[in-house]
């Protein structure tokens, strides 16, 4: 009972309208994953050794990618289009947040190391 | 007339430059939110909120926490005006309040040719149905104030219980998903420190979690994700045809002539949807229905309902915005949220550190009666706006959707991250996101969730401090009259549902929906 309660939704349609509608979601909710695993990076904690699997690659980096990915996949853009969304962007919301609200969001790893200002 | 006093108060607080200013940033920012079709009212508060804990500060010049609220509530007018553009050019409801709007509005703007008249129908009625709900507001909220600070905590607690039958009682899903969603939402919220012994609980012996979970990212995540994700599906399937989003004087004046014609339809419908505004719940969307619903049941001419009559524009559109106005007047004197975006509102409340409540109008009287002064120039300045923007307006559904979704989603994690700075939150948001879709494509409502979450704590205080009070027995609750008649009025609410299908069951029909609710 459990199971159905929770896979059967009490209406006339059905939950989805085929498997093209899962896969738009899915479309949509993987990448959204992916990003906010990007945004924090993966570490791996021993009692007396962290290891990094992923770097944190902070909001700006993955932002530029997570929109790019979308304006060349989904957009089918040109790739010129692609790095321009995938640039403007993030300036846009590091002028912003970072300048106009004083609002920190996460750095990437190469901002630890002194190599990008983000 | 003391009222008339406080007023003026709040008008000279309102009309502050920078209240200005931000109330006019607020409308647009809700206008775009309203017509987008991925992001709703609710989820456009809760991913601003994080930026209003910055102006409640005092980072821009002369803003405090009244220029917070009065940007808070901007969008929500914003939002309740802006649903509907798209709902009659494009047949595509930018807001779940704007979905009756497909009934009629899309036939009169597409089959008889005539989409200015349709959108200044809408526009006008909104207006009205926004202004006397302000008015009612302006009068009724001080003395219920007044009546609430004699509460003491079993007059609070059962006016929470309440609040939560009505949920169950009148909501319109299944009044088992809503109880259920009711109890996640307070389980949810008791995660965290016990409030009154100040013990750990529920952490699972997390340190991130002692905090509690906080109800931003969980909002958002439910609302703007959620959103997102259920949209993602008719993407392709929804065709925007070109329609001119032209509207000229000529509409306007015609629009006013036929509200003239429905004056008493327009007003009483307002008078109506204020009261079901107050009631905890749906706010503006089930308001709009039964709008629709009354407009459609009084009219002469039951046939030309559906094809583009425009009662049955104005007759929603007035219930849902006096609606949404009213939805904050149990938020602001008794602590109660109205509608899961004043739900949102609360919150904001406390993080700015006030408490809302009847306490307010005592302590800090500028911020309420300058929020009650900014709802009149609010809905003043989004209808000006609407006449004069809609074509820029509409362009906005032009935005391609490979730009403006993962737009959404990146606002919507530095919404959650920068409240707490925490990368915990981003996570919370992204699998309430999840859930919030999945509980969507259930009929799962979340207006529950969402209000038990930001009620638990309080009403879990409440609950206490009145059990110390009685040494431990419930019976407590039963020495005033006040909470005596509130507690079975919670009860009688939640047996509502029960009784009509017990009635249906014996004339031998199947039980009918509670409301219409697409």
């Amino acid at each position: 009972m459990g199971y159905r309660a929770l896979t059967t939704p009490q209406g006339v349609e059905g939950a989805f309208e085929g498997s093209k509608s899962l896969f738009a979601v899915l479309k949509l909710a993987v990448p959204m994953l992916l990003y906010a695993v990007l945004i924090a990076g993966i570490k791996w904690r021993t009692t007396d050794f962290t290891y990094t699997v992923l770097p944190s690659f902070g909001f700006y980096l993955s932002t530029a990618l997570y929109m790019g990915l979308f304006a060349w996949w989904l957009g089918r853009y040109k790739i010129w289009w692609v790095a321009a969304i995938a640039v403007i962007f993030p300036i846009v919301i590091f002028a912003i947040f970072e300048i106009g609200f004083r609002v920190s969001l996460p750095k990437s790893f190469l901002y630890e190391t002194g190599v990008l200002p983000f | 007339m003391e009222v008339f006093g406080d007023l003026a108060g709040g008008f000279a607080t309102a009309l502050h430059p920078i209240n200005v200013a931000m109330l006019f940033v607020a409308v647009v920012l809700g206008l775009v939110i309203g017509v987008l079709p991925g992001l709703g009212g609710t989820s456009g508060v809760a991913i601003l909120l994080p930026i209003t804990v910055f102006i409640a500060h005092g980072s821009l010049p002369g803003s405090d926490t009244t220029t917070a609220i009065i940007f808070l509530a901007g969008i929500y007018w914003g939002a309740l005006f802006g649903g509907v553009i798209t709902s009659i050019l494009f047949n595509i409801p930018g807001e779940p309040w704007a979905v009756v709007l497909l009934f009629d509005g899309f036939p009169l703007a597409k089959r008889l040719g005539k989409p200015g008249l349709a959108l200044a129908s809408s526009f006008v009625s909104s207006f009205l149905g926004a202004l006397v709900s302000t008015i009612l507001f302006t009068f009724f909220a001080l003395p219920i104030a007044l009546k609430a600070l004699e509460f003491g905590p079993a007059e609070l607690f059962a006016v929470f219980v309440l609040s939560f039958a009505t949920l169950i009682g009148l909501g319109a899903e299944a009044p088992m998903k809503s109880l259920a969603m009711l109890a996640l939402g307070l389980l949810l919220a008791a995660v965290g420190f016990d409030t009154i012994t100040g013990e750990q609980r529920l952490n699972f012996g997390q340190v991130s979690l002692l905090s509690g979970i906080s109800f931003v990212p969980v909002t958002i995540g439910l609302f703007g994700i959620g959103e997102i994700l259920a949209s993602a599906e008719e993407q392709g399937i929804g065709y925007v045809e070109n329609i001119s989003a032209r509207l000229g004087l000529t509409d306007v004046f015609e629009a006013i002539r036929e509200l003239r014609k429905r004056l008493r339809l327009v007003l009483s419908n307002a008078i109506i949807g204020f009261f079901f505004g107050v009631l905890p719940g749906h706010g503006a969307t089930a308001a709009s229905f039964l709008g629709y619903g009354l407009a459609r049941q009084y009219s002469s001419n039951k046939e030309n309902f559906g094809k583009g009559e425009i009662s049955g524009i104005m007759g929603p559109q007035s219930a849902a915005d006096a609606a949404g106005v009213a939805s904050l007047v149990p938020m602001i004197t008794l602590g109660i949220p109205g509608s899961p975006t004043s739900a949102v509102i609360m919150a904001g409340l406390f993080i700015w550190g006030l408490q809302p409540g009847p306490v307010l109008f005592i302590q800090h009287p500028d911020f309420v009666w300058g929020l009650i002064a900014s709802i009149y120039l609010g809905h003043l300045l989004t209808f000006i706006l609407c006449l004069l923007a809609v074509p820029l307006l509409a362009m906005i559904m032009r935005v391609p959707y490979a730009i403006i979704t993962p737009f959404i989603v990146v606002i919507s994690i530095i919404g959650s991250y920068s409240l707490n700075n925490s990368i915990l939150d981003v996570f919370i948001t992204v699998i309430f996101g999840l859930i919030g879709y999945w509980l969507r494509k259930m009929k799962y409502p979340l207006a529950p969730l969402v209000v038990a979450l930001v009620l638990g704590d309080s009403t879990e205080r409440e609950l206490r401090k009145a059990l110390i009070a009685g040494h431990g027995s419930p019976l407590y609750f039963f020495n005033s009259g006040l909470s005596t008649v509130l507690l079975l009025a919670a009860v009688v609410l939640v047996l509502i549902p029960l009784v009509r299908t017990i009635r249906a069951r014996r004339r031998g029909v199947a039980p009918p929906a509670a409301v219409a609710h697409p």
